[in-house]
């Protein structure tokens, strides 16, 4: 994602677009550092980890603002959600940044320069968000990549091209490669990636150490076998939903829980889990969020006895009175259900468990909404837009 | 204070109480060992407020007195010392003087007057039992004690003295494991009480043979006096489940085998299991058992192994670690698995001739 922060700043109050934003701090903050300055400011020179008294000496005319983590991180779970209709092998590197193993997307798309496209376009047409694209044969050419390219950009790189793409970059621009390499290989005559790629190991190998100037030149000629982690076994299942408009009405958020509860007990239940700590999370109006957790005497998968948690824990997010932006529910310490029976009060739980497996054994063939229960009619996906995630 | 005494009878006593020790307390002064004068011994006490133990052993006393000192620190040094008289002096400011032959150290202490009092249990009338019986009942049971603090009321042994009998129970909610001593001793007194699991392994190390322990209860705590040892522990407050409800009572199949090759057979069954998929199918019919694991990603195993069964087909699916658990603290040659269909608690105990079982554990099975 380019300037995110600042993008996304942009997004909410488009009269900011053009203009030079700097996230970070306001001017009177002093003490702070720049987190996200948009295009425009960096012509000043202002960039990110920057003290903010530098930046408000090198562009007085700017834009300060203290920045919202609460909707950035929502535009991210947006922007991952697009990601995760190209491929399931999403790995977030960070807020801002993706790496997505396409190899297994090419004949759904029809190539890489599809692909990019199609994400570009999603991306812009549901976040608004601009973003660049680098696809080439590995992790480490993506991120060189994608620095390069940007903003808005899209650069593609075959394969055996990736020696001669990096060849006449600088070395600074080498993942790993911190001012204190780079001055050292200064001295050493070298400044690009090409020079570093052809210099004898032997010399590299007396100023940095063996295994240190190895992985430096294997850098240099692009080599990376690192490769896209997507966690296949989820720590926590969660689902949330931010509503269109600010929600007061207590019986309809309500309801919006117990849907949410079906379709979390539905997906941990497809992942073969059980789930021992339950989490509501509820975002006000001003943006205040505030979780709620129980943990269970016994993990379980069965949706009533997780709603009950659920509910008896919604008196504590009425508490605040005011109106509700988001509304979620996690499940947490999750285990594989091994259907171990208990000796104590087993026997209902059980006999859940197995007409749950029937209801998702129809859930299979006509969709989630086919089976739903009471509590929750009347609440549909499509009351507002949703964010699933399988967190890591 | 100062005493004089030998290397290996103070890294004893010390071995004995650091155990208790907790290791991440907020009080500084608990992870330290109380040591006070007495009629030429040398009392020791350590704490973690809930369980405490005081040891006594003979020295030689030159200056009466008390003091604290690391647990830590000084069973490390005294493992370290060769071995020799050991005098311990203690000079002014909390400042600990080792001496050992040649060797001198100094350890900074804390004031002895911050260690928390042990309780005393004037006036309670102990019941005496032979440590054997105790240790017995503890190492056969206390394996399904269960660990997850969050059902607390299980995390303690149960131990139920009524009309001689002492029972003990412990349990995780998915296993239960039972011991029973008849004849314990003819006293007329009864009590039940749920003894925390740390306790229960101290007992578990501490306990000899044939001498006696008195045990006395009240209330909110209980002690265990033998030896020149006394441990006394907070009782866990809470209802435990009722057990004899839980033990089966109409289970009619009944398979008898031997128990090494059992034990050898599941512990081969466990080689093809992973955390995901931990159980092993039991299909039971005339005079054999099929064990049969199918782990997705993982492979398959099977194995048929010769019982003495005439009963109906039955096929029920156990944790196999459950299984072990209780094998390994069955002495008898041949063990009794008691089943009645797939859905019901199995019971493995002790194949004897005795009328009444003094060893029962019951296992719940895994849905097939």
């Amino acid at each position: 994602m380019d300037a995110f922060f600042a993008a996304v700043e942009v997004v909410r109050n488009p009269a900011l677009a053009g203009k030079p934003l700097i996230i970070g701090g306001t001017k009177e903050d002093r003490r702070g550092v720049v987190s996200t300055a948009s295009y425009e400011a960096r012509h000043f020179g202002v960039h990110s980890a920057m003290p903010l008294t530098e930046a408000i000496r090198l562009c007085p005319q700017g834009i300060f603002m203290r920045g919202n983590t609460a909707y950035y991180q929502e535009a991210s779970a947006q922007v991952r959600a697009i990601l995760e209709t190209v491929t399931p092998e999403v790995q977030m590197a960070s807020i801002d940044e993706a790496y997505l193993d396409v190899t297994g997307s090419q004949r759904l798309f029809g190539g890489d320069d599809a692909i990019a496209a199609y994400i570009k376009s999603e991306i812009r047409a549901q976040t608004g968000l601009p973003c660049t694209i680098a696809i080439t044969p590995n992790k480490l050419i993506s991120k060189v990549g994608s620095d390069y390219a940007k903003p808005n950009g899209y650069l593609r790189v075959g394969a055996g091209e990736e020696r001669a793409f990096l060849a006449p970059l600088s070395v600074k621009k080498l993942p790993g490669a911190g001012p204190r390499t780079c001055t050292v290989l200064t001295s050493l005559g070298i400044v690009t990636v090409g020079e570093l790629a052809t210099a004898p190991l032997r010399v590299l190998e007396r100023a940095f150490g063996v295994s240190a100037a190895v992985s430096l030149q294997r850098m240099a000629l692009g080599v990376s076998n690192s490769v896209v982690e997507t966690a296949h076994v989820p720590k926590s299942i969660s689902r949330e939903t931010t509503f269109p408009k600010d929600v007061g009405d207590w019986a309809q958020l309500e309801r919006m829980v117990a849907f949410l509860t079906e379709r979390c007990a539905y997906a941990l239940r497809e992942e073969g889990m059980e789930a021992k700590r339950v989490t509501l999370k509820v975002r006000y109006g001003d943006f205040e969020t505030k979780t709620f957790a129980k943990t269970l005497e016994e993990a379980t998968s069965v949706d009533s006895v997780l709603a009950g948690a659920l509910q008896a824990m919604l008196p504590k997010g009425q508490a605040r009175r005011a109106p509700v932006r988001l509304i979620g529910v996690a499940f947490g310490m999750l285990r594989s259900n091994q259907h171990q029976t208990l000796l104590f009060d087993g026997s209902n739980s059980e006999k859940w468990e197995q007409v749950l497996g029937r209801v998702d054994g129809v859930r299979h063939k006509l969709g989630f909404e086919a089976v739903r229960s009471g509590r929750s009619l009347g609440v549909s996906r499509r009351a507002g837009w949703d964010t699933s995630a399988l967190s890591r | 204070m100062k005493i004089t005494i030998p290397r290996q009878d103070l890294l004893e006593t010390v071995n004995k109480v650091k155990s208790v020790v907790s290791s991440k307390s907020a009080l500084p002064i608990l992870s330290h060992i109380m040591m006070e004068t007495g009629d030429n011994v040398l009392r020791m006490t350590a704490t973690d407020l809930k369980v405490s133990i005081e040891c006594t052993v003979e020295c030689m006393v030159e200056e009466a007195g008390s003091l604290t000192v690391s647990s830590q620190r000084l069973s490390s040094i005294l493992a370290e010392l060769p071995d020799d008289d050991i005098t311990l002096t203690l000079g002014d400011k909390n400042v600990i003087e080792l001496r050992c032959g040649r060797i001198e150290t100094r350890l900074f202490s804390m004031s002895p007057d911050e260690f928390p009092p042990i309780r005393s249990f004037d006036g309670i009338q102990p019941l005496v039992f032979q440590q054997r019986t105790l240790k017995n009942l503890f190492t056969k049971t206390s394996f399904a004690i269960c660990t997850d603090q969050a059902r607390y009321n299980l995390t303690g042994l149960l131990l139920e003295f009524t009309g001689g009998r002492l029972t003990v129970v412990a349990t995780d909610g998915r296993r239960m494991s039972l011991a029973v001593e008849k004849d314990a001793i003819p006293v007329d007194a009864e009590f039940k009480v749920i003894i925390p699991s740390k306790m229960i392994h101290e007992l578990e190390r501490l306990l000899g043979d044939d001498a006696a322990v008195e045990v006395l209860i009240d209330e909110s705590q209980a002690s265990f006096v033998f030896d020149h040892v006394r441990l006394v522990t907070a009782l866990i407050e809470g209802n435990f489940p009722n057990y004899d409800m839980v033990v089966p009572k109409k289970h009619d199949k009944e398979a008898v085998m031997d128990r090494v090759k059992f034990t050898e057979a599941i512990r081969r069954t466990r080689t093809m299991t992973n955390d995901k998929f931990n159980s092993v199918r039991f299909s039971l019919e005339n005079g054999v058992v099929t064990l049969k694991v199918i782990t997705p990603e993982v492979g398959e195993y099977q194995e048929d192994l010769e019982i003495d069964y005439d009963g109906d087909v039955v096929e029920i699916a156990f944790n196999p670690d459950f299984v072990l658990d209780v094998l390994r603290r069955i002495d008898s040659d041949k063990v009794c698995l008691v089943l009645k269909d797939a859905m019901s608690p199995g019971v493995i105990k002790p194949f004897t001739e005795a009328p009444q079982d003094s060893f029962v554990n019951v296992v719940m099975p895994i849905r097939i």
